[in-house]
């Protein structure tokens, strides 16, 4: 029960940021213009984490995205028995989640205000953080899942539970 | 485009569609029962699941619309591909276990049965099922009008059918279609599904070498290109900046675990401990896959803005353009037939979801059972498709309701079904009453927003919006009602 009203208060708390996005002014351009010279593209706005407010705002929501699906995760994980280090494994993949988040967030930052043209394995640095990184925090949540399967997910007594269980709707059923 | 290059692309996709009336004969003889016609018999293996998931969550949307986006956005629609390892994992922890046992301890047909065993409601039943038909109209009619304005595209290069009709390419596709999914069920999708993944995850491959060697430099230099022209599109969020790109990842993320045509897959395996290899296949399928919608995208953009290539008329002809004039035609034809493929066997899954829902689902929740349950599943098979081709026809000329049913379609799945299925599954309080507000509540903010044209800021996508709101009112609810008595049955299995 802990765990649903800890994650309640954060979606309120993430919806009323999501709501306060229309009080603050909005930069010119935010989610992008038509491309000055091809008409079936897109151009970037200018100077739009120029705002410190869009700066807080564009990191918080992106922390809210993340903490959801830490949220779920921790509820697929959740059972009656104990789930061994399970949770343990999540939080940490979190953790790496978000650092890599973080770092990838200045990296932009800098990428933008600098105009930064170093290059990582054919990105520029920020897009790197993404591609390569973001994309692969969360293996640690799925080599947990495959390696402990067995013992933290679903054992073999698990299985022959569930067995019984149906055996026994089954027989109720029949009668 | 060489004169010898269409012949080669037309084979390779006419050898597809005599693939396709073969698996529908094939499956026919395996489908004996409304089980095996709606849920495989519970009997697919690990590799059958894993590439059904994910080349169900790529479907067309891979081969057309990603790169499209990509062309047309810059790095923004990469998030789709990015947040696809955090995405099957929320998929998989919340129901590969959960979803699979509960499916087998009701003998479940469709994913609205699992969640009438969950909540002993037969309006919640109903909703879901409502839900799922609304999504799957628009879906459905998108997949079909895609199938023949491609088949269009590619006939009208030929001097025998350069005149050809949009309706006769409809009616052409539609009669595949028909014969494939009645015949066959989702036996015929998820082993189409299974081909289409080999042919994707090899065609990627190869497209994505294909895209290095345009350039001399590789990514390098095709990225400096679009940097020097506009360093956002090439930075992480690219020309929709970091909130919308954040909502896609949200939408994507866990919106994913509410897609009916995708998680009913999790009810079909053999056995439940296969779910552990199948989480990482379908991850690794879908990120080969991935190299295709990224590479294209990008080269195109290149490509144009470097003046190698003229501009496209439509974002959405990046992939087709760069098939028809830098692939080898062979490549071009594979590629061209995952399309159909991919079309194929995800207008197949939906129309088997939407099937369910009308044939088995919504009859159940007021009480009437069919008789003769395979028989009806393959008439209203044949008659979700005729409905879908005329919807999808009247779409071409005036295509507002579709558009609105396709692109929302995505978010309404989410909206709808993650927070009575995705949380509900895993969560003991969650009441019935709650599952039902919240279903009404996703699909009124859904549509209401739309409908009512409220721009949300920093382009944030509505259906991240509603998620958000819906599981507010969902678990608020819940937790503000009477605690709902489970069956006993259904609380053992949440327990394991």
């Amino acid at each position: 029960m802990r765990l649903t009203k800890t994650f309640l208060f954060c979606l309120i708390i993430f919806l009323l940021l999501i709501l306060s996005l229309w009080y603050f002014p909005i930069p010119e351009n935010a989610s992008g213009t038509e491309h000055p010279t091809y008409k079936t593209m897109l151009h970037s706005g200018s100077d739009v984490m120029a705002s410190n407010t869009t700066r807080v705002l564009s990191y918080l929501f992106g922390l809210g995205v993340i903490m959801m699906f830490y949220f779920f995760i921790l509820f697929g994980s959740d059972r009656k028995k104990s789930s061994g280090n399970l949770k343990l494994w999540i939080n940490l993949g979190f953790i790496v989640y978000l650092v890599v988040y973080t770092l990838s967030f200045f990296s932009y930052l800098n990428y933008e205000t600098t105009g930064h043209d170093n290059f990582f394995f054919g990105w520029p640095t920020p897009t790197a953080w993404m591609i390569y990184g973001m994309w692969s925090a969360p293996m640690i949540l799925v080599l947990v899942y495959v390696i402990k399967f067995k013992e933290w997910i679903l054992n073999e007594e698990d299985e022959l539970e569930f067995q019984r269980i149906l055996a026994r709707r089954k027989e109720r059923e029949a009668k | 485009m060489e004169a010898y290059r269409n012949p080669i692309i037309l084979s390779a996709i006419a050898i597809y569609m005599l693939l396709c009336i073969a698996i529908g004969i094939w499956a026919l003889r395996r489908t004996k029962s409304s089980h095996d016609f709606f849920m495989a018999g519970r009997d697919l293996g690990i590799f059958v699941t894993a590439f059904a998931v994910f080349s169900t969550t790529l479907s067309g949307f891979g081969f057309v619309g990603g790169p499209g986006l990509v062309y047309r956005m810059g790095m923004s629609s990469i998030w789709m591909v990015v947040i696809a390892v955090m995405g099957f994992s929320i998929s998989t922890f919340l129901h590969g276990k959960k979803l699979r046992l509960l499916s087998e301890l009701g003998d479940a047909k469709s994913l609205p049965d699992v969640v009438f065993l969950r909540y002993n409601s037969n309006l919640t039943r109903a909703l879901i099922a409502i839900a799922i038909v609304m999504g799957v109209l628009g879906y459905l009619a998108t997949q079909i009008l895609a199938m023949s304005v491609v088949l269009k595209d590619i006939l009208i290069e030929t001097a025998v059918f350069s005149d050809i009709s949009l309706t006769t390419c409809m009616i052409i596709s539609c009669s595949i279609l028909v014969f494939y999914s009645v015949t066959g069920g989702i036996i015929a999708s998820v082993y189409t599904d299974l081909v289409q993944g080999g042919i994707m995850i090899i065609a990627a491959i190869l497209i994505f070498f294909t895209v290095v060697y345009t350039y001399d430099a590789g990514f390098t230099e095709m990225n400096e290109i679009i940097r020097k022209d506009d360093a956002g599109a090439i930075g992480p969020w690219g020309t929709m900046g970091m909130i919308g790109c954040m909502s896609w990842v949200l939408l994507f993320g866990l919106g994913g675990s509410g897609q009916p045509h995708v998680i009913t897959k999790f009810m079909m395996n053999k056995k439940v401990s296969d779910v552990r290899s199948i989480l990482p296949v379908s991850i690794l399928g879908y990120m080969f896959s991935g190299l295709l919608w990224i590479s294209i995208g990008l080269v195109m953009r290149a490509l144009v803005i470097s003046g190698g290539h003229p501009e496209l008329a439509s974002p959405d002809e990046a992939a087709s353009q760069f098939l028809q004039n830098y692939a080898h035609p062979v490549l071009a034809g594979v590629v061209f037939a995952g399309l159909f493929a991919a079309i194929m066997s995800t207008a197949d899954a939906f129309l088997n979801i939407g099937t369910a829902a009308v044939m088995h689902d919504l009859p159940k929740s007021i009480g009437k059972k069919i008789t003769n349950e395979l028989t009806w599943a393959r008439i209203t098979t044949f008659l979700i498709t005729v409905v879908s081709a005329f919807f999808a026809f009247w779409a071409s000329s005036s295509g507002d309701l579709v558009a609105i049913l396709g692109a929302f379609g995505w978010g309404t799945f989410a909206a709808a079904i993650v927070p009575a299925v995705t949380l509900g599954f895993n969560w003991k309080r969650a009441t019935p009453f709650a599952a039902n507000i919240a279903i009404l509540t996703s699909l009124l903010i859904n549509f209401g927003v739309k409908l009512a044209d409220i721009k949300m800021p920093y382009a944030i996508d509505v259906g991240a919006f509603s998620l958000v709101v819906s599981l507010i009112v969902f678990i608020s609810l819940s937790l503000m009602t009477k605690p709902h008595a489970l069956d006993p049955d259904v609380e053992a299995v949440m327990d394991l």
